[in-house]
């Protein structure tokens, strides 16, 4: 188990907009929350990183998270920002404010390069395309050789080729660089191209968690049928 | 018109053979620019960060009052130093009035405000996922108040030109604490103002033409900046 989520409840004002979360990831699942827009996906990746506090508990790798910032884990927003610097010097930050070597950052690029293909290192990364920007935020992650990596709706606004690139990629991390992703999604079909397992949140419940061929074929919850078939308006 | 073209070609003749006041008057009023805003840059910075990255009580109060100082009329500064330098004045038994020091510490106030009034501006309009992009990279917080400072530069190196355009071009506040001394106190401006008075046409122009040139420098050094993307 690398990440556990024990009873992760949050209120803003009236609103309960997690519900006592609870669920488990093994070490180099791809697991993924669906849910519409709304239903807490962000909140609860900012919870788990120690961004937003909440009641209930966060175990990673058995340590209980507190704050600051986890070593070992890493999220890529939604809408992710890039540095108003060169693209090299945006994917080598993480490593840069480490005081690694030259060489470290060098060989760390190269595996990381091969995985995300990026043309134009020298370029000003506020200059990225939608697509290219995406890629960048996921090498600028990856150079940190994360354990567990969580992910803000990735591909919200690319064209098809882009989030094909993007879920192809994601897929290579995981099962070949062995990495753990959390993934948030509202995509039904993304999460069912990515995940090992889900786990459907909608309005800060967690409705159902099951393995990919349970959850498409057959769920454990009536709401979660009604869900994939459109049937839940968002 | 005669007097004007002559006064021209005068002003030319004075600038090209490097004319020893011109020479002199030219490099007080750099030296008391800027000496006022480097040390502005030094006092305002520290001012810009803790109004960009600290919550203390009052933050609103001295962001306001930044903001309005920022406004303020040079000649109200030159009164305000003036009384606090003059012989009964808290600082009198320093002896500063009229001296280039005198102009430094006046320009500095004009100066501070804008400094740090624009360099705050520029961080606190920073988007917010900048810090929480570095903090989940591992940065602590001085570093990833170093990279909020990297990412507003831009208007950081603005401010300081601003400050360089207001201290350069100011009148007011030398002239009452500086006194216009030749050879000892008199600066661009000050000098233009009294040779106009006294009908000194061809010096005032030669005067006037290097401050615009300063002012005109200071433009371009300006736009060509902003206009270039960021180098890395
Ligand atoms: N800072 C906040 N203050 C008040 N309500 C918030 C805040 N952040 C999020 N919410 C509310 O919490 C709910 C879940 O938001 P979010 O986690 O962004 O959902 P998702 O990422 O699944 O779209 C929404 O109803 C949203 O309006
Ligand atoms: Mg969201």
């Amino acid at each position: 188990m690398i990440l556990e989520l024990k009873g992760i409840t949050k209120t803003y004002g009236q609103q309960k907009v997690l519900d006592s979360v609870c669920f488990s990831v093994g070490k180099p699942e791809f697991f993924t929350i669906l849910g519409p827009s709304g239903a807490g996906k962000t909140t609860l990746l900012k919870i788990i990183t120690g961004f937003i506090s909440s009641s209930g508990t966060v175990h990673f790798k058995g340590r209980r998270l507190n704050n600051g910032f986890p070593e070992g884990m890493v999220i890529g927003f939604q809408n992710p920002i890039m540095f108003n610097t060169s693209v090299f010097n945006n994917i080598t930050y993480g490593l840069k404010i480490r005081k690694k070597t030259s060489n470290y950052i060098e060989g760390k690029l190269r595996d990381v390069l091969h995985i995300v293909r990026i043309n134009d290192l020298k370029r000003n990364a506020l200059s990225l395309s939608g697509g290219e920007v995406q890629r960048v935020a996921l090498a600028r992650l990856l150079m940190l050789d994360p354990e567990l990596i969580l992910l803000d709706e990735p591909t919200a606004h690319l064209d098809p080729s882009n989030v094909g690139n993007i879920e192809h990629i994601l897929h290579k991390v995981n099962k070949e660089m062995g990495k753990t992703i959390i993934l948030a999604t509202h995509n039904i079909n993304q999460a069912k191209r990515l995940s090992d397992r889900l786990m459907l949140l909608i309005d800060g419940r967690t409705v159902e968690i099951s393995d990919n061929e349970t959850f498409f074929n057959k769920p454990k919850s009536a709401e979660t049928s009604r869900f994939l078939k459109g049937d839940i308006v968002w | 018109m005669g007097v004007i073209i002559e006064g021209f070609v005068e002003a030319s003749r004075l600038i090209l053979t490097l004319d020893p006041e011109i020479v002199a008057i030219t490099w007080l009023s750099l030296k008391v620019s800027v000496s006022a805003v480097v040390l502005g840059f030094i006092l305002a910075m520290p001012i810009a960060l803790a109004l960009s990255f600290y919550n203390f009580p009052g933050k609103q109060f001295l962001v306001n009052i930044v903001n309005t100082l920022m406004g303020l009329p040079p000649v109200v500064v030159g009164l305000f130093v003036y009384l606090i330098l003059s012989a009964s004045g808290p600082l009198g038994f320093m002896q500063l009035l009229y001296s280039p020091a005198a102009m430094i510490i006046a320009q500095l106030i004009i100066v501070i405000p804008i400094i740090a009034a624009i360099s705050y501006n520029s961080i606190s309009s920073l988007d917010s996922r900048l810090k929480e992009t570095a903090v989940s990279l591992g940065a602590n917080n001085l570093q990833a108040m170093w990279l909020l400072i990297m990412e507003a530069r831009k208007g950081i190196v603005t401010s300081i030109i601003a400050g360089f355009g207001a201290a350069i071009s100011e009148v007011g506040a030398i002239f009452i604490v500086g006194g216009n001394i030749r050879f000892h106190t008199r600066a661009l401006t000050t000098a233009i103002m009294l040779e106009t008075r006294r009908g000194q046409f061809e010096l005032a122009i030669a005067l006037g033409i290097i401050l615009l040139a300063m002012a005109f420098a200071v433009n371009i050094i300006l736009t060509r900046y902003q206009a270039r993307g960021i180098p890395r």
